[in-house]
């Protein structure tokens, strides 16, 4: 037994870190400051570590100016100072490099960040930056509590790693082996619009069965710095105790606070090169960037003011004479802020569809549509019938979303009232077409480290000391089967899709799954591929259905593969399992139904970049 | 390796004092009694040193210069610009400068009575606190209005500077190269 249970939220902006301490009376949730570097040769201890990292290059800093307290550092930072660094040099810094995850065109261990750089010697993969990020917590906490006792090592302790709940496998498998590199041993994942829940009950203790009820819908909205995340927890009752259930969760949406920020600083530069055509070099836009922010956060919290003045000091010496003034005005606010990522659209509105692009494209595939409250339109109305099975009296209108009757935000966009009320007024009007009651929004105290208090909690509650969501696999998956028709030529063989991973599977559970009706077989001694799609959506198919294939519904991502045995080429019949872990992690295994060799398959991350090449 | 780590106790005893250095002994002799190869664990180095600047008073100034350009702006002629300019600026040094008071200072009214208010001094009082003006010949009890309540900083916490920092530097010039 651990003496510590540990709650990480790995976000695409900020990392955080909370733990309760079993030996303390209380067992409260505690958050752990993340000493980091702030400054040349000076370091502290912050609530949050910006989920950056700064790679030197030898030269543009001074001696010890990266050192940590626990050992001395001349290459990478990470953090604050990270940050700040990262700004004046772009090309040696990485950010955001969680959204490359989810990300099906390349290869998360391939180093590949910064994007675009041509410094090769300061590029890292996606996954070294998780690993970066989990070793830093990992000193800065055994510095901490671990100096005088080994078994205090924080990979030693009962961790709960957060990942947004619309990871696909190969991201959460990614996740929980870069965690597994740094060493640690007791994992588990969690997602994260579920810590934001265990982090609202933990706030309210018992009252929070005041405030729910059974048959209620709870929509969790969790806009982070990158990313953006739908979940819904049903209420239901069970032998007189009130359950909670993940009944949905949303598509991957590369759309959060940070584009907001940045949308308002382009609209300001826009606004400067149009009107006095003035240019603004890197420097001054993330000083804009900066000052936007600020702007933003004074107006949004005071109607009565219409604009608010930026200045941009001078980029030299002189502070004055080159300074640029612009006015920020309300109505900009209004326009990109509401107006764009939150618009007032009726119910049936869905996000533009986005362009097929190439695979080749260097950047992240970020949302193509803005509106965030299309996306929720969408999310809500696709999930309408996963929910009705649990609560058939919410059923709504063929085609309609259906209304959750509480509403939990999350994510530091949300700090800001306005953008509450405005999801709120646009749940309230699908309402009121709906003619049914409104939601009423739950009360979340800490918006931006809501996740890591949750997951600390929930380690509490796993060893009964609260309650547990009950989830399982947040999407179902699928194998693509193609059909034994004769080809036509021009046209792809016809497919179907044999599901090996229903929706909702639980935790710690297995299934086999026959080849026998679909006469799944593999040639021995080479590598056997499938096809591998998922669905969010699609709730109801039990492991072995087959399903007609239809695009709207499967998201294709890479292919599985494994190579069965070593043995000449000869065809062997094959039945499936699939195992979800308990730490959250799914794995496929082949099954030679001759031999009864098990044999993994694996996710093939390269395949669409070879296929390009090939082309 | 033992030189090494005679300079680096001799700064630490320097930086950090005795009682931290003992501490940090300890740290290290159990660092290096448990000191089996094991793949997860990370080597054991060196704690390295966090210097105090020796020149705090310059320090400071490059504090107000980073987040606040104030410097910059001492140095500025500002003769030319009309008060609006200056003003639009000096909101956005006030506000940076206050921040940077506000992390590494703590400050408190000498006197809390609001500007004004007649306030008793009892005699003995310290006059690098309070400052008498006007009638000052009494040797009791001095009752007068409050002019200005004082500030008294009740905490100055600088941060530590990196080992190779050149410290009378105030600002960094800056050269930015184009790709």
């Amino acid at each position: 037994m651990s003496r510590f249970i540990v709650g990480i939220d790995l976000g695409t902006t900020n990392t955080a870190l909370a733990y309760v301490d079993k030996a303390s009376e209380d067992q409260t949730v505690q958050l752990f400051h993340i000493p980091q570097v702030v400054a040349p040769g000076s370091v502290e201890s912050l609530p949050s570590l910006p989920s950056t990292a700064y790679i030197s290059a030898g030269n543009e800093l001074v001696d010890g100016a990266i050192n940590l307290p626990w050992r001395s550092e001349d290459n990478v930072v990470l953090g604050s100072f990270a940050r700040e660094q990262g700004a004046k040099v772009p090309t040696r810094f990485i950010h955001s490099a969680k959204s490359w995850f989810g990300h099906n065109s390349i290869n998360p261990e391939d180093a590949i960040l910064p994007a675009n750089s041509p410094e090769e010697d300061a590029k890292r993969s996606p996954v070294d930056i998780a690993k970066m990020l989990l070793t830093h917590l990992r000193e800065a906490w055994n510095d901490e509590f671990a100096t005088d006792d080994e078994e205090h090592d924080l990979i030693l302790q009962e961790v709960t790693l957060c990942v947004p709940a619309s990871f696909d496998a190969n991201a959460r498998n990614l996740t929980v082996a870069a965690a597994e590199e740094v060493g640690f041993t007791n994992l588990h994942l969690l997602e994260e619009p579920q810590a934001a829940i265990y982090s609202w009950i933990e706030a309210l203790g018992d009252n929070w069965r005041k405030q729910l009820k059974k048959g209620d819908l709870v929509l969790v909205v969790d806009v982070g710095g990158g990313t953006s995340d739908f979940s819904l927890v049903a209420i239901t009752e069970e032998e007189g105790d009130l359950q909670l259930r993940r009944v949905a969760v949303g598509e991957h949406i590369l759309l959060g606070g940070d584009n907001m920020d940045l949308a308002l600083a382009y609209g300001v530069a826009q606004k400067l090169k149009q009107e006095r055509s003035k240019k603004l070099d890197t420097w001054q836009m993330a000083a804009l960037v900066q000052q936007c922010r600020k702007a933003k956060e004074i107006m949004l919290s005071d109607d009565s003011i219409d604009s608010h003045q930026i200045t941009l000091l001078g980029r030299g010496s002189s502070v004055i004479g080159g300074a640029i003034k612009i006015d920020l005005e309300r109505s900009t606010i209004q326009q990109v802020l509401l107006d764009g990522f939150f618009p007032e659209v009726e119910a049936d509105a869905w996000p533009a569809q986005p362009k097929r692009r190439g695979f080749r494209e260097q950047g992240l595939p970020y949302a193509s549509d803005a509106g965030i409250t299309r996306h929720l339109a969408k999310f809500l109305c696709q999930h309408a019938e996963a929910v009705t099975e649990l609560l058939p009296e919410l059923a709504p209108e063929e085609g309609q979303p259906v209304l959750p009757s509480a509403v939990l935000f999350n994510g530091g966009a949300f700090n800001a009232d306005v953008l509450r009320e405005r999801v709120m007024a646009t749940l309230n009007s699908w309402a009121d077409a709906a003619d049914c009651d409104g939601p009423r929004a739950l009360d979340q105290a800490k918006l931006d480290l809501a996740v890591a208090h949750g997951a600390a909690y929930l380690g509490l509650a796993r060893s009964g000391k609260g309650i547990r969501i009950r989830g399982g696999s947040a999407r179902s998956y699928y194998i693509g089967i193609e059909g034994a028709e004769p080809a036509v030529p021009g046209f792809a063989p016809p497919m179907t899709a044999m599901c090996v991973v229903p929706f909702g599977m639980e935790e710690g559970s297995s299934l086999d799954i026959s080849g026998d009706d679909a006469g799944l077989c593999i040639y021995t001694g080479e590598a056997g591929e499938f096809q591998f799609y998922s669905s969010t959506i699609r709730t109801s198919d039990k492991a072995g259905d087959l399903i007609e294939f239809d695009e709207g519904e499967l998201i294709e991502h890479n292919p599985v593969e494994t190579v069965l045995g070593e043995g000449k080429a000869e065809v062997a019949e094959i039945d499936l399992r699939s195992n979800f872990t308990e730490i959250g992690v799914l794995q496929l295994l082949c099954v030679n139904t001759a031999s009864q060799q098990t044999y993994n398959l694996e996710f093939n991350v390269r395949h669409h970049d070879d296929e390009q090449e090939q082309e | 390796m033992r030189i090494f780590l005679a300079i680096a106790y001799f700064f630490k005893i320097l930086f950090v004092g005795e009682k931290a250095l003992i501490n940090y002994a300890q740290q290290r002799a159990v660092g290096q009694a448990k000191d089996e190869p094991s793949a997860a664990k990370p080597e054991p180095t060196v704690a390295p040193v966090f210097h105090v600047s020796t020149t705090p008073a310059i320090q400071l100034l490059g504090l107000l210069q980073k987040e606040g350009r104030l410097i910059d702006f001492l140095q500025e002629d500002i003769s030319p610009y009309d008060d609006a300019d200056i003003g639009a600026a000096m909101r956005d040094i006030h506000g940076s400068c206050r921040k940077v008071l506000d992390k590494h200072f703590a400050l408190k009214r000498i006197l809390t009575e609001l500007e004004g208010e007649n306030v008793t001094i009892a005699a003995g009082f310290d006059p690098s606190r309070i400052e008498i003006q006007g009638d000052i010949s009494r040797q009791e009890a001095l009752t007068g209005a409050v002019l200005h309540g004082g500030w008294i900083a009740t905490k100055a916490d600088l941060p530590t500077v990196a080992e190779g920092a050149d410290e009378n530097v105030v600002a960094a010039a800056q050269v930015e190269v184009k790709a």
